[in-house]
């Protein structure tokens, strides 16, 4: 246990580095506050902002509760109207969003109103409606007020990607140090530096980026929970994320959407501690290891999805390729490589990929982990 | 009491030999690795504390092997590297609380053992001092009291005089002396005075072979007539220091010059042959 502080102690021992976690928290507390200070909803004639505009949003939202029908779309059209972008005066930029939740969901997601500034006749009609609108009907959504769940998803995700920059700068030392400062020629002789040693500092990094994890989304959660409170955790996810009206036989509610992005980014922040550690017993110089790492630890992932793989798929598609079994399996793997990245985890992606691939991901990601911190162990013992 | 055996130790580096040939047996006592910069003294180190694996031969601590002694080989050992590392915002005590748990040092005895080395290396005073804070000397002194922690059977020391001051190094020699009687002492050094008064037994390296080994008396008893000394003129000097391993040049109070150099036969018409030291060893064994 001592040996374990000791680790840590190392580890949290850089002032400026540790100063940057409560960075990230001021940063989303800003963007929090912005965000809240910016709302405001129409109700009846009524115009709220702020945090009265939430509340009024939240108990228009308990009207329509439940599962969403095409009715229940008519009669918030027909009551608020279409919600477009509201210009002040003198000015061209838009600032203000018409009507309220309910209205924009509505407007957003099922007419092509904000895009054509046309009304329809009819909700039945348009490219929204047929791509998206009649898919939440179809797949008996429920309605509720998720507006607060969307922003918070979304703001973790975004906080996510600066988590794991940091946890680089804090654990790319761990190792890459001992051999910088030359402490590794002490430490490889003593009787636990080559054996118990490597795993102690390997555990206080864990615990630092799973503390670090739990921290941030508790901070984030609280902010939430104070200003809109819990209502729609048993909404469907899909509101706000079209691809969980989908995902897992469908109907998947915010809370259980909430608790599989936990899993995602909890795994985002295991691989990354894991790869940060194995670059660490790699790399002789801190500051080479983390411009190293920081290089693949988005870049790579994004290239390989948005430029690799669109392509494949785009030439296979067009060769007639995509029909064949290794075709569409070498789409498949690189899908499931791409999904098992620290980049596309902390976007909590797995959630859109089919069903069978989360036991692939979860079996890649344990490979990819395992294999890491044993190279790690492997590498440092192997010193100087 | 431990022994400690060198077997056909041979080490490359990119192919070349860093190490090569070395078979050796140490006992407990004080034994002075010597040898020019780069004559493979740190790697052979390096290779009797574990660090790096030798390509070829085995060194066996009391008959076994060393890498497959592990852990139990690791808590016979005190090593201090040459290039010493630190943690600059540990404190000197942090630090050797930390080196402790490493060595495993019965968390009962820790403390104990820490003050006892600080006391050794007069760095009681220092005992809250940051690392960061420290003079090379200083530091030297903290690196020779962890690698005392554990009250090591076998200490390996490279350079450790390196930085020292004078007081300190003479505090320093006193300790090693108490320590090499129950123990194997390593030391290395390219300063042959620095271990000359107080090693049992030298051993002389160059490019990474074994030069010669042995006592102070017994090195010394092998280049016997091969000294000598004769007072000279400033130009005859020169000239000899041209033809002859020169060992040390002293201007006298009549103006000559003494003379010591190294040679097989007699270098100067005056020159009288001297009592061998090991740095005349030292000198011959490295230039031949």
């Amino acid at each position: 246990m001592r040996l374990w502080k000791m680790e840590l102690h190392k580890i949290l021992g850089r002032p400026v580095l540790n100063f940057g976690f409560f960075l990230i928290l001021a940063f989303q507390f800003i963007i929090f506050c912005n965000d809240v200070s910016g709302k405001q909803s129409e109700i009846d004639g009524n115009v709220y902002r702020g945090i009265s505009a939430i509340e009024a949003d939240r108990r228009l939202a308990e009207e329509y509760e439940g599962l969403f029908t095409l009715s229940q779309a008519e009669q918030i059209i027909k009551r608020f109207g279409f919600s477009g972008y509201r210009t002040e005066d003198g000015q061209k930029a838009p600032r203000y969003r018409e009507g309220n939740f309910c209205s924009q969901w509505v407007t957003d997601n099922m007419t092509d109103f904000t895009r054509t500034e046309k009304k329809p006749a009819a909700l039945k009609e348009g490219d929204a409606w047929r791509e998206r609108g009649r898919q939440y009907l179809q797949q008996k959504m429920q309605f509720g007020y998720t507006a607060g769940w969307a922003y918070f998803h979304s703001l973790w995700s975004w906080s996510m990607l600066l988590l794991n920059i940091w946890l680089v700068l804090m654990v790319m030392p761990v190792f890459s140090e001992e051999y910088s400062r030359k402490t590794a020629h002490v430490l490889l002789t003593t009787v636990h530096g080559r054996s118990r040693d490597i795993w102690v500092k390997t555990a206080a990094a864990f615990v630092l980026g799973i503390t670090a994890f739990l921290l941030l989304t508790l901070w984030l959660l609280a902010l939430t929970i104070s200003v809109y409170g819990t209502a729609g955790m048993d909404a469907s996810a899909g509101m706000f994320d079209y691809r969980a009206l989908f995902a897992k036989n469908g109907g998947m509610t915010v809370g259980r959407y909430l608790l599989w992005a936990f899993a995602a980014k909890f795994a985002a922040v295991c691989l990354n501690v894991c790869v940060t550690l194995f670059f660490s017993s790699k790399c002789r110089n801190t500051v080479t290891g983390v411009v190293v790492r920081v290089a693949v630890l988005y870049p790579l992932a994004w290239l390989l999805n948005e430029i690799v793989y669109s392509m494949l798929f785009n030439w296979m598609y067009d060769s007639g390729l995509i029909q064949q079994l290794w075709g569409w399996a070498a789409l498949d793997i690189l899908g499931i490589v791409c999904s098992a990245t620290t980049y596309y985890l902390s976007w909590s992606a797995v959630i859109g990929v089919p069903q069978n691939w989360n036991i692939i991901i979860a079996a890649v990601l344990t490979l990819i982990m395992t294999g890491s911190l044993w190279r790690a162990f492997v590498n440092y013992r192997k010193g100087t | 009491m431990p022994e400690l055996r060198l077997e056909h130790i041979r080490k490359y580096y990119k192919g070349l030999p860093a190490v090569a040939e070395i078979d050796y047996v140490f006992h407990p006592g004080v034994y002075g690795l010597l040898g020019a910069n780069g004559a493979g003294k740190t790697t052979l180190l390096r290779m009797i504390v574990g660090v790096l694996q030798p390509d070829f031969g085995r060194i066996l601590c009391n008959q076994q092997e060393i890498s497959h002694m592990g852990g139990e080989y690791r808590r016979m050992l005190g090593y201090l590297p040459q290039e010493f590392g630190y943690y600059p915002n540990f404190t000197v005590h942090r630090y050797l609380r930390y080196l402790a748990e490493l060595k495993a040092v019965p968390p009962e005895l820790a403390e104990e053992r820490i003050d006892e080395t600080l006391e050794k290396m007069g760095l009681q005073s220092l005992k809250r001092q940051r690392m960061k804070n420290l003079s090379g000397g200083m530091i030297r002194r903290v690196g020779i009291a962890q690698s005392l922690l554990n009250d090591p059977d076998i200490l390996v020391l490279d350079e450790p005089t390196a930085g020292l001051d004078p007081k300190e190094r003479i505090r320093f020699r006193n300790l090693v002396s108490e320590l090499g009687r129950e123990r194997i002492v390593i030391l290395s050094s390219h300063i042959v005075s620095d271990i000359e008064c107080f090693a049992d037994e030298f051993l002389m390296m160059k490019a990474g072979k074994q030069a010669q080994s042995g006592s102070l008396t017994q090195i010394c008893s092998h280049i016997k007539g091969r000294v000598w000394e004769s007072l000279e003129t400033l130009e005859s000097a020169r000239r000899l220091s041209q033809e002859f391993v020169v060992s040390s040049m002293k201007n006298m109070d009549d103006g000559s010059i003494r003379v010591r150099m190294l040679s097989e036969r007699k270098p100067a018409k005056h020159a009288e042959p001297a009592e061998p030291g090991l740095e005349d060893a030292f000198l011959y064994y490295m230039t031949r």
